[in-house]
C-alpha cells in the first residue's frame, strides 16, 4: 500500500508493504479491576462485584513497522491497553503475542529480557524524569539494569550518540545537567532517549505531546519519526487528539469504553468513517480555516458512562445518535456488535455498518 | 556531576547562613562542640582536685573555681564541660539507632503495601505506645543503669516518629510518574528504592535527624535527672540529678543549678533552629519537584 | 464606544531573579455584545492581561503605566473597595480548574447564592435561590443538585457549574479562563456549545483565552494573538485565521494539523521565547523570526491598522514589505 507523506514541504514517497509482519497480537483481551471497599469487595444491589471494566475483549493486530494510533477519550482503556501489553498491568485474561510468542506463558527473567524491546514514553515531560539523576545517569540507568555486558566506556559511546540522536547537543554539557535546567521539549526528548538506547523494536508512546506547547510538538513528533526510519521499529500512539493521529499514524484505531469500535487506514476512519462514535469525534474537530457549519454535527449528549457499569449490548447505544435516529432499535440494546470488515483494512463494530460496496447506511 | 552537587550544597548552606534563626543555630552549635571537644583539654577534671574540707562543698562561685563547687568539692565548671561531651553522644548515638530503625522500617513499609506494610506500622504503633520511664525501669533493674542501657532506650522509643514522617514522603514518592517508568523499565524494587526513592527522601531525613538529636538530648537529660541514667558517667542531667539530691535549691546554689539547665537549653535550641531551617529549605525543594 | 479598552497595558512582577515583564504595551478593544479570543502558547501572558481587567493579579503583580477602560471609567485607578463592586456583578470570571476554584466543603447551590447576597442585598434568599436553580437548569444541571457538594459533580459539569456561577449576578463581561483545557472533546464541544447559546441568550460580551487555537476559531468574533507579553496580531476570527499577517500567526497555524485541509507535516517553530526578566531590544519574536530584516532588532514594533479591522505589530508590515 502506498502511503503519501510530505515532510516539511517535501514529498517523500514511503512504501510501507502491508505484511511485514505481525509485532502485537492481542487476543480477545480483558483487564478488569476489583474496587475494594472497606476491605470487601463493594457489592451492589445485585449482589455483583463491583468491577472497573478497563478493557474489554479486545482483538487487534498491531503490524511490524506501522504507527497504529490508539484514539478515545478518559476512561476508554487506551493507556491501559498499554501498559497491559507492555506487561506492567497484568491483564485479567486473554492472549498477547509478540512476535508470535505467547507473553503469559514467559518465565520472569524472560519478561525480563523482553522488557528491552518493548518500552514506554510518558506524557508528562516534568513527572517521568527523576530530579535527582542527571542526565548522564538517566540514560545510564537502562544499560546499567539490561546490558550489564558493556563496559563503562562502551555505555558513554552509546549515552552520548543518543543524546545527539534527540538533538541535546553537545552531548558532554548536556549530560551534567538535571531535569530542572531542562525545558519541556528538552525533557521530553530526554526521556525518548531514554527509551530508545536500548534500542527496542516496539514503543508504547502516551500522549507524548499532549503537555508540550503547539509550537513545539512538531519537532518531537518529527524525531519520533526520524528514529523509525529505516528500522523495524513498530509505535502504539495513544492519543485523545484525532487530527494528530490521522496526520502521523499508518492506521487509526478507535475505543470506547474498553472496546475496540473501529480500526483501519488514517484517511478511511478520519475521511470514510463507519462507526457513529467517530463520526462523532469527526464532527467536533474544529474547522480552523474554513466557515464552521451551523448544524454541528453529532455533538454526543451527556457524559461517558462510568467503566463500572458498561451498557448492554452495544456499550455506545446510550449516546448513539444513530440509534435515536433508527429509533432505537433492540438489536442494540441487546446484541453487542462484533468488528466487521467495511473494505479492505478498515473494519467497525456497528450493526449498521457494511461493506462500502453495500453502500453502509451512515453517508447518506 | 559533582560540581552539581557541589553547587546544590553550596546553596543549601547559604540559605541556612542566610535565615536568621538558622545563622543563630549554626553559630551556637558551633560554639557548644568547640566548648564540648576543647574544654576538658584545656581544663581537664581531676580526680585529685576533689576538694577535702567541708568549706569546699557547694561552694559559691570564686576565682579558684569560677562556677562553685557541687556537694563532694569538684570544681562544676570542670564537670560542666565534660558534661557536655556526655549529653551530646548519648544524644547523637541514640539519634544514629532512631534514625536507622526509622529510616529503615519507613522506607520499606512506604514501598510496600499489603501485609509487610501492615504489619511493620502496626508494630510502629506498638512502638509508640510504650511508656519510655516504666520501660527504661524495667530495663535498668533487669540489665543494670548504664549508658548504653540509655542509648538503647531512646534510639528504641524515637523511631516511630521518624518512620511516620518517612513513609508517607514515601507514599507520596512511590506514586510519581518516573517511579512507574523506572518500574517499566524493568528495575528491581531494591535499586528502585536505593536509587530514586531514597536520595529524594534524604532531604526529610536529614532535616528529621537534626531534630530528633535535640529530641534525644533533651530525653537523655530527663532520664539522668529522673536518677535513672548511668551513675558513674557525668552527664548535664546527671549533674542535674545530683544537684537536687543533694538539696542545691535548698540552699541557694545556684551555680550547680543553672549551668547544667541552661546548657541543655542551648544545645537543644541550637540544634532545633538548625533542624527547623533545615526542613523549611528541604521542604520547598521537595515541593518543587 | 467600545465597552473595553486596554490601553498600552504593562504589567509587570516582582521576583527574586528580577522584575519579570509579564506583559508589555498592550493595546486590545472589545465591543458589547463581541466574543474576543484571546491565544498564545505558555508565558506569552494572555491570563495576566485578561486577569487585571477585573483586578485578580497576585500580590507581588504592579501595573507601571496604562489603562483599562470599562465603560469610561479607568479599572486600574479604582480602589480595592471600588472593584469589590465590580467584580461579578459587572465582570466576572469562569476559571480554569474548576475542582480549584470551587470549595469542597460548601455545596454548590450555597456557593452560588453567595454573590448575589453580596451585591444585591434586596434579593432575598428564597429568590436568589430561584434564580440559581434556573441558571442551573440552563447550563444542563438538574435544578435538585443545587444541594450537591463540588466533588460529586464529574469534570464536566464542575465546568457548567462555574459557568452558572459566573452568570448569577448578570455580568456585562465574562471572562473565561482556558474553559476547556483538560476535558475530553465531547466534553469541550458540548461546553462551546453551551457558552455559545448562553452568550447569545444573556447578551453577554465575553474574554475566552486559550493556548489552544482550535478552541477558540470557532466561537470568536475577534482574535488577539499574544507572544512574549506583546499582541503580535488582532482581528476578526476568520480574518486572522485565513490571511494571517504576522509571521508568529503564521508558523502557529502551521503547527496545526488539519483533517480538512491536504496532509502535510505540521512545522514546529524552533527555539524558544525569549526571557521576560530581560526582554530583548527589539521585537519580540525577531530570534525565531524566518522573515526577519535588519530593523527587526533594534525596534519594538506597535499594532498597525492593514485595513477591515485587521492589526498586526510586525516591522515588515509596516514598511510596506508584507509578509503575507
Amino acid at each position: 500500500m502506498n502511503l503519501e507523506k510530505k515532510t516539511m514541504g517535501e514529498k517523500v514517497q514511503e512504501q510501507r508493504s502491508a505484511d511485514r509482519g505481525k509485532t502485537i497480537e492481542v487476543n480477545d483481551l480483558y483487564v478488569t479491576y476489583n474496587v475494594r471497599k472497606k476491605r470487601k469487595k463493594a457489592k451492589n444491589q445485585a449482589g455483583d462485584e463491583e468491577c472497573v471494566h478497563a478493557v474489554n475483549g479486545v482483538t487487534m493486530d498491531i503490524r511490524t513497522g506501522e504507527i497504529l494510533a490508539v484514539v478515545g477519550e478518559s476512561g476508554c482503556g487506551k493507556t491501559t491497553l498499554g501498559k497491559a501489553i507492555l506487561n506492567i498491568i497484568r491483564s485479567s485474561s486473554g492472549t498477547i503475542k509478540y512476535h508470535g510468542q505467547d507473553l503469559s506463558k514467559l518465565s520472569g527473567s524472560q519478561i525480563q529480557s523482553l522488557r528491552q524491546k518493548m518500552q514506554l514514553i510518558f506524557q508528562d515531560p516534568y513527572e517521568s524524569l527523576d530530579p535527582r539523576q542527571s542526565v548522564y545517569k538517566a540514560l545510564e540507568e537502562p544499560l546499567d539494569i539490561h546490558r550489564k555486558d558493556m563496559s563503562p566506556e562502551q555505555k558513554k559511546e552509546r549515552i552520548y550518540k543518543y543524546l545527539e540522536a534527540v538533538g541535546l547537543h553537545p552531548a558532554e554539557t548536556m549530560a551534567q545537567r538535571y531535569p530542572h535546567h531542562l525545558s519541556g521539549g528538552q525533557r521530553q526528548r530526554l526521556s525518548i532517549a531514554a527509551t530508545m538506547i536500548l534500542e527496542p523494536d516496539f514503543v508504547v508512546a502516551d500522549e507524548p505531546v499532549s503537555m508540550l506547547d503547539v509550537s513545539i510538538r512538531a519537532e518531537i513528533l518529527k524525531l519520533m519519526l526520524d528514529l523509525q526510519k529505516g528500522t523495524d521499529l513498530t509505535y502504539m500512539f495513544i492519543t485523545h487528539d484525532l487530527s494528530l493521529a490521522w496526520l502521523i499514524a499508518d492506521r487509526i484505531a478507535v475505543f470506547y469504553l474498553g472496546k475496540l469500535v473501529e480500526i483501519g487506514q488514517a484517511d478511511d476512519v478520519v475521511h470514510r468513517c463507519m462507526h457513529p462514535y467517530s463520526q462523532a469525534l469527526v464532527s467536533v474537530i474544529p474547522k480552523i480555516r474554513e466557515e464552521a457549519d451551523e448544524d454541528k454535527g453529532h455533538v454526543l449528549r451527556g457524559e461517558t458512562p462510568s467503566p463500572m457499569s458498561i451498557p448492554s449490548g452495544c456499550c455506545f447505544h446510550t449516546r448513539c445518535w444513530l440509534y435515536q435516529e433508527k429509533g432505537c432499535p433492540e438489536v442494540c440494546r441487546q446484541k453487542e456488535p462484533a468488528l466487521v470488515t467495511v473494505g479492505g483494512d478498515h473494519q467497525a463494530a456497528c450493526h449498521f455498518a457494511g461493506p462500502e460496496e453495500k453502500g453502509g447506511d451512515l453517508h447518506g | 556531576m559533582s560540581k552539581m552537587k557541589e553547587k546544590k550544597r553550596n546553596e543549601v548552606w547559604e540559605q541556612m547562613w542566610g535565615d536568621g534563626l538558622g545563622r543563630a543555630g549554626i553559630i551556637l552549635l558551633a560554639l557548644i562542640l568547640v566548648i564540648s571537644i576543647i574544654g576538658p583539654i584545656l581544663f581537664p577534671f581531676d580526680a585529685k582536685d576533689v576538694g577535702t574540707s567541708a568549706a569546699q562543698i557547694m561552694e559559691a562561685p570564686s576565682a579558684e573555681h569560677i562556677l562553685g563547687t557541687d556537694e563532694m568539692g569538684r570544681d562544676v565548671f570542670r564537670e560542666l564541660l565534660l558534661g557536655a561531651r556526655v549529653s551530646l553522644f548519648v544524644g547523637l548515638t541514640a539519634t544514629a539507632i532512631s534514625i536507622l530503625v526509622g529510616a529503615l522500617v519507613g522506607l520499606i513499609s512506604g514501598f510496600y503495601s499489603g501485609f509487610m506494610s501492615n504489619m511493620l506500622m502496626r508494630i510502629t504503633d506498638f512502638f509508640i505506645a510504650l511508656p519510655v520511664l516504666p520501660m527504661i525501669i524495667v530495663l535498668a533493674a533487669v540489665f543494670g543503669q548504664s549508658i548504653t542501657i540509655t542509648i538503647a532506650v531512646i534510639g528504641l522509643t524515637s523511631w516511630p516518629s521518624t518512620a511516620r514522617i518517612i513513609r508517607s514522603q514515601v507514599v507520596s514518592i512511590r506514586e510519581r510518574q518516573y517511579i512507574e517508568r523506572i518500574r517499566a523499565l524493568g528495575a528491581k524494587d531494591s535499586r528502585i528504592i536505593m536509587i530514586h526513592i531514597l536520595p529524594n527522601v534524604l532531604p526529610l531525613i536529614y532535616a528529621n535527624t537534626v531534630l530528633v538529636i535535640a529530641g534525644s538530648i533533651l530525653s537523655e537529660a530527663t532520664l539522668a535527672f529522673l536518677g535513672l541514667g548511668d551513675p558513674v558517667s557525668v552527664s548535664w542531667g546527671t549533674m542535674l540529678h545530683y544537684a537536687f539530691v543533694t538539696g542545691a535549691a535548698g540552699r541557694g546554689a545556684w551555680w550547680y543549678l543553672v549551668p547544667p539547665g541552661i546548657g541543655i537549653v542551648l544545645v537543644v535550641l541550637a540544634f532545633t533552629l538548625i533542624g527547623h531551617t533545615l526542613d523549611k529549605i528541604m521542604n520547598p525543594r521537595l515541593r518543587e519537584y | 464606544m467600545n465597552m473595553l479598552e486596554i490601553k498600552d497595558l504593562s504589567v509587570h512582577f516582582k521576583s527574586r531573579a528580577g522584575t519579570v515583564h509579564a506583559v508589555e504595551g498592550v493595546n486590545l478593544w472589545l465591543e458589547k455584545g463581541e466574543l474576543l479570543g484571546v491565544a498564545g502558547e505558555s508565558g506569552c501572558g494572555k491570563t495576566t492581561t485578561t486577569l487585571a481587567i477585573p483586578g485578580l493579579l497576585p500580590q507581588n503583580a504592579f501595573i507601571p503605566r496604562g489603562q483599562i477602560l470599562f465603560n469610561g471609567e479607568d479599572l486600574v485607578k479604582k480602589t480595592e473597595k471600588e472593584m469589590e463592586k465590580v467584580r461579578w456583578k459587572q465582570i466576572s470570571v469562569i476559571f480554569q480548574g474548576a475542582m480549584n476554584a470551587l470549595n469542597p466543603l460548601q455545596t454548590v447551590g450555597k456557593q452560588m447564592i453567595e454573590p448575589i447576597l453580596l451585591h444585591e442585598p434586596h434579593v432575598s434568599k428564597k429568590e436568589a435561590e430561584e434564580r440559581v436553580k434556573e441558571l442551573l437548569e440552563q447550563v444542563g444541571i438538574e435544578k435538585n443538585r443545587f444541594t450537591n457538594y463540588p466533588h460529586e459533580f464529574s469534570g464536566g459539569m464542575r465546568q457548567r457549574v462555574m459557568i452558572a456561577m459566573s452568570l448569577v449576578c448578570d455580568p456585562e463581561l465574562v471572562i473565561a479562563d482556558e474553559p476547556v483545557t483538560a476535558l475530553d472533546v465531547m466534553i469541550q464541544a458540548q461546553i462551546l456549545e453551551l457558552l455559545k447559546k448562553l452568550v447569545k441568550k444573556y447578551s453577554l460580551s465575553m474574554i475566552m483565552i486559550s493556548h489552544d487555537l482550535s478552541v477558540l476559531c470557532e466561537l470568536c468574533d475577534k482574535i488577539a494573538i499574544m507572544y512574549a507579553g506583546r499582541v503580535v496580531e488582532y482581528g476578526y476570527a476568520r480574518e486572522v485565521f485565513t490571511h494571517p499577517k504576522h509571521p508568529y500567526t503564521v508558523k502557529l497555524l502551521h503547527s496545526l494539523p488539519d483533517i480538512y485541509g491536504e496532509k502535510v507535516f505540521i512545522n514546529g517553530i524552533p527555539g524558544y521565547p525569549p526571557s521576560l526578566i530581560t526582554p530583548p531590544a527589539g521585537c519580540p519574536f525577531c530570534e525565531r523570526c524566518t522573515e526577519r530584516i535588519p530593523e527587526c532588532g533594534s525596534r519594538v514594533p506597535e499594532l498597525v491598522d492593514l485595513g477591515g479591522g485587521h492589526y498586526a505589530a510586525c516591522c515588515r508590515q509596516t514598511e510596506g514589505r508584507a509578509v503575507v
